[in-house]
């Protein structure tokens, strides 16, 4: 899960994940979903993703700022996570982790029993995807948190310090 | 299947080691209400249950206690960890160091062993789902 370099989301409408045509978003002069369709071939207006693709409550990069506002074109800079000047540390993300993934287990158990509840999966999916991005910058920066992240230039699933030492 | 995610559901860092509360810490791991209990019986009702969204919540609540029983086994060890065998022993910690040192195992606090006669599974959905009212109530 969540192997992607850019903690972007997927274009709403493709579904595939940002910058698939390996140029930078939003910089290109392409349409921003970058799925090699024009932006609104669905009829609607880019931000049919329920927040705007800019502007959404929660800064995609986590760093305190929203996605772009920084005056860089996102996913340009090499420094994805120190891209607007702040260094989230490892107990920062953590606790972003540690609180999204609460919100989404709570929401996963409530959907269970209410699977048609349009609010709920409105904030499933909010905070799934603080969640994604969440996981995406720490893992980045900080060493896998699952398996299936681990394979770099050796087997990194064996570093750090694990759960019950303290590690997070 | 499960998938392993490598940090704890909430996270623990003790800084003071006292195996006494240790030892009653962890019935919460391998007591009869301890959440390898919990998560047994969560997963092993699951298959009687014919609704689809209560098959969904045992799966997921049976996974959560899995987390659960993780952060109980880290107080723990965390609470016994760089201690003597001398301290161990002064803090009331001998009776379960002579069996099993400083690991983790599936006990009560009296020292019973952890026991699958702490749950029923009973191929019935409306009685599982009492005994998950008698056992776990705040969650079910």
């Amino acid at each position: 899960m969540m192997t992607g370099m850019n903690s972007s989301r997927n274009c709403c409408i493709c579904g595939q994940a940002p910058n698939t045509c390996g140029r930078p978003q939003n910089v290109c002069g392409q349409p921003q979903n970058m799925c090699g369709q024009p932006q609104n071939i669905c009829g609607q207006p880019q931000n049919v993703c329920s927040q705007p693709q800019n502007v959404c409550s929660q800064p995609q990069n986590m760093c305190g700022q929203p996605q772009n506002m920084c005056g860089q074109p996102q996913n340009v800079c090499s420094r994805p996570q120190t891209m607007c000047g702040q260094v989230q540390t490892r107990e920062q993300l953590m606790r972003r982790i540690n609180e999204s993934s609460f919100a989404v287990n709570e929401a996963v158990l409530f959907l269970d029993t209410h699977p048609d509840c349009e609010e709920a999966l409105r904030y499933y999916r909010e905070v799934s995807e603080m969640r994604t991005n969440a996981v995406n910058a720490y893992q980045r920066q900080f060493g896998p948190l699952t398996s299936n992240d681990a394979a770099g230039n050796s087997w990194t699933w064996i570093n750090g310090k694990w759960p019950w030492e303290g590690g997070c | 299947m499960w998938n392993y995610e490598k940090r704890l559901q909430y996270p623990v860092n003790i800084k003071e080691p006292n195996a006494e509360i240790a030892k009653y810490i962890m019935s919460q791991y391998g007591g009869p209400d301890g959440e390898i209990g919990a998560s047994l019986r969560y997963l092993s009702q699951r298959y009687s249950m014919p609704y689809g969204e209560q098959k969904a919540l045992l799966t997921d609540i049976g996974t959560e206690e899995l987390a659960h029983l993780e952060m109980v086994a880290t107080i723990v060890h965390q609470l016994t960890r760089n201690l003597s065998a001398e301290e161990l022993e002064a803090q009331g910690f001998g009776t379960y160091y002579i069996d099993h040192t400083a690991g983790i195992w599936p006990q009560s606090a009296g020292g019973v062993p952890f026991s699958a006669c702490a749950f029923q599974s009973k191929g019935d959905p409306i009685t599982d789902l009492f005994e998950d009212l008698a056992a776990d109530g705040t969650m079910m």
